[in-house]
C-alpha cells in the first residue's frame, strides 16, 4: 500500500510536468476503482463508465491545480464525486434510483454469490449520502477527513453517515452471516 | 446490549486511538454483549469488503489517444516563445556546423610536416575568415523574410509619402494661382476707379 502510494505520488508529479505516459499509467491504476465507486453511487454501468471517462479528462485538464501529488487519489475521487453529483442532479431515467441501483448492481455482478447479492441489496437501501460514505470508508479505505475533503462535508457529518450506514448494514446483513441455529430435536 | 461507554464502530474501523484500543480489548475479554456487537460489526465489514469489484466494461480512452490529439498546426501554434527562440538558435548553429563540415580547408601538406602550431593558426585564420560569412548567411536566411517584408512596407510608405507630397504641391500651386487672380482683379479694379 505504501509502495503504491509512493508510485502514485511519483506518477502524479511526472504527469503534472506533462508526462503523458505517467498520466496514462495513473488511469490504468485508478480506472477500475473509480468506475466501481461511480457504479455504486449511480447504479448504472453505462453512466458510471461515461462519468469515469469524464473524471479522467477533467483530472488531466486540471492537473496544474493539484497542489500535492501525494494527494492524487483523494483529489481524483473528489472530481469523480463532483461528476456523480452533477449527474444525479440532472433529471433521472424513469426507473427510481433504488430499483435501478439494486437491479444494475445485481445484473453487473458476475459472481452468483448469495452474500454479494445481499450486500448489494443492503447497500442499495441506504441513502445516497450514506452509501457513498460507507463505500469510501469501508470499501476504499479513506480516512474520515479525506472523505470530508472528497465530498466537501464536515468530518463529523461523514462520521455520522458512516456509523448510521454501518448500523443499518449490520441489521440487514449480520443475521444472514451468523451460522444457522442447530435443529432442535422432536 | 453493548456497553455505551465504548465506540465499537470506531474500534472495528481502526479509528480508535492506541490507548483507547487497548482499553477496549481488555473490556472485550470480560463482556459478552460487547463481543457480540464487535463480531456483528466485523462480519458486516467483511461482507461489504468481499463485494467483488466489477471489471470496467471497456477500456477508457487515454488523453494520448488520437481522439484527443491536437492537429499539428495547433500544436505548433501552442509552442511557447522560448521554444521558438531555441528552435531558431538551433537552426543557426546547425547551419554554421553544416557549413564548417562541408567546406573544409585542405591542410597544407608541408605545414603538417613542419609545425602543428602553424597549421592550427592557419585553420584558425581560415575559420575566422569564413565564419562571419557563414553566420551572416544563416542570419540572412532566418531574417530574410522579415527584412523583405520590412523593405516592402518601407517602399509602400515612401510611395505614399511621395503621392502626398505631390498632392500638397498641387494644392499650393492652385492656391497661388487663385491668389494671383485675386491680385489681378484688385489691380484692374483700382485702375478702373483711378481712371474715373
Amino acid at each position: 500500500m505504501i509502495f503504491r502510494e509512493a508510485e502514485d505520488r511519483e506518477l502524479a508529479g511526472r504527469a503534472r510536468k506533462g508526462d503523458l505516459d505517467a498520466f496514462n499509467a495513473l488511469v490504468s491504476r485508478f480506472e477500475t476503482r473509480i468506475y466501481n465507486y461511480l457504479l455504486r453511487i449511480t447504479g448504472h454501468a453505462e453512466d458510471a463508465l461515461d462519468l469515469c471517462q469524464d473524471t479522467f479528462i477533467k483530472a488531466y485538464q486540471n492537473l496544474a491545480r493539484l497542489e500535492d501529488p501525494a494527494r492524487f487519489g483523494p483529489w481524483l475521487y473528489r472530481i469523480a464525486h463532483n461528476e456523480a453529483m452533477s449527474h444525479l442532479r440532472r433529471p433521472q431515467r424513469e426507473t427510481g434510483l433504488d430499483d435501478a441501483a439494486a437491479g444494475s448492481l445485481r445484473a453487473a455482478s458476475m459472481a452468483p454469490v448469495e452474500a454479494s447479492l445481499a450486500v448489494e441489496a443492503a447497500l442499495a437501501r441506504l441513502s445516497p449520502e450514506q452509501r457513498e460514505a460507507v463505500i469510501l470508508k469501508i470499501y476504499e479505505g479513506f480516512k474520515f477527513d479525506e472523505i470530508a475533503a472528497i465530498t466537501n462535508c464536515p468530518a463529523s457529518t461523514i462520521k455520522s453517515r458512516v456509523y448510521t450506514g454501518l448500523e443499518l448494514l449490520k441489521e440487514m446483513l449480520a443475521p444472514a452471516e451468523r451460522p444457522a441455529r442447530p435443529q432442535e430435536g422432536p | 446490549m453493548p456497553c455505551a461507554d465504548f465506540d465499537w464502530k470506531g474500534f472495528v474501523l481502526q479509528e480508535a486511538a492506541p490507548a483507547e484500543r487497548r482499553a477496549m480489548e481488555e473490556h472485550l475479554k470480560t463482556c459478552a454483549a460487547c463481543r457480540r456487537e464487535v463480531d456483528a460489526l466485523g462480519l458486516t465489514l467483511v461482507a461489504v469488503r468481499q463485494l467483488p469489484q466489477q471489471p470496467i466494461p471497456r477500456r477508457l480512452a487515454f488523453v494520448s489517444d488520437p481522439v484527443f490529439e491536437l492537429p499539428w498546426w495547433k500544436r505548433l501554434w501552442r509552442m511557447p516563445a522560448p521554444a521558438w527562440g531555441f528552435a531558431t538558435a538551433a537552426l543557426l548553429v546547425a547551419a554554421v556546423a553544416l557549413y564548417g563540415t562541408l567546406i573544409r580547408v585542405p591542410p597544407p601538406q608541408a605545414a603538417v610536416q613542419a609545425d602543428p602550431a602553424a597549421v592550427e593558426r592557419a585553420v584558425q585564420a581560415e575559420l575566422e575568415r569564413r565564419l562571419p560569412a557563414a553566420v551572416e548567411a544563416a542570419v540572412r536566411t532566418q531574417l530574410g523574410p522579415a527584412v523583405s517584408q520590412l523593405e516592402a512596407r518601407l517602399a509602400a510608405f515612401e510611395q505614399k509619402a511621395e503621392q502626398q507630397r505631390r498632392a500638397d504641391l498641387r494644392d499650393v500651386t492652385a492656391a497661388f494661382e487663385l491668389l494671383q487672380k485675386r491680385i489681378n482683379n484688385v489691380y484692374l479694379a483700382s485702375a478702373h476707379y483711378g481712371g474715373d
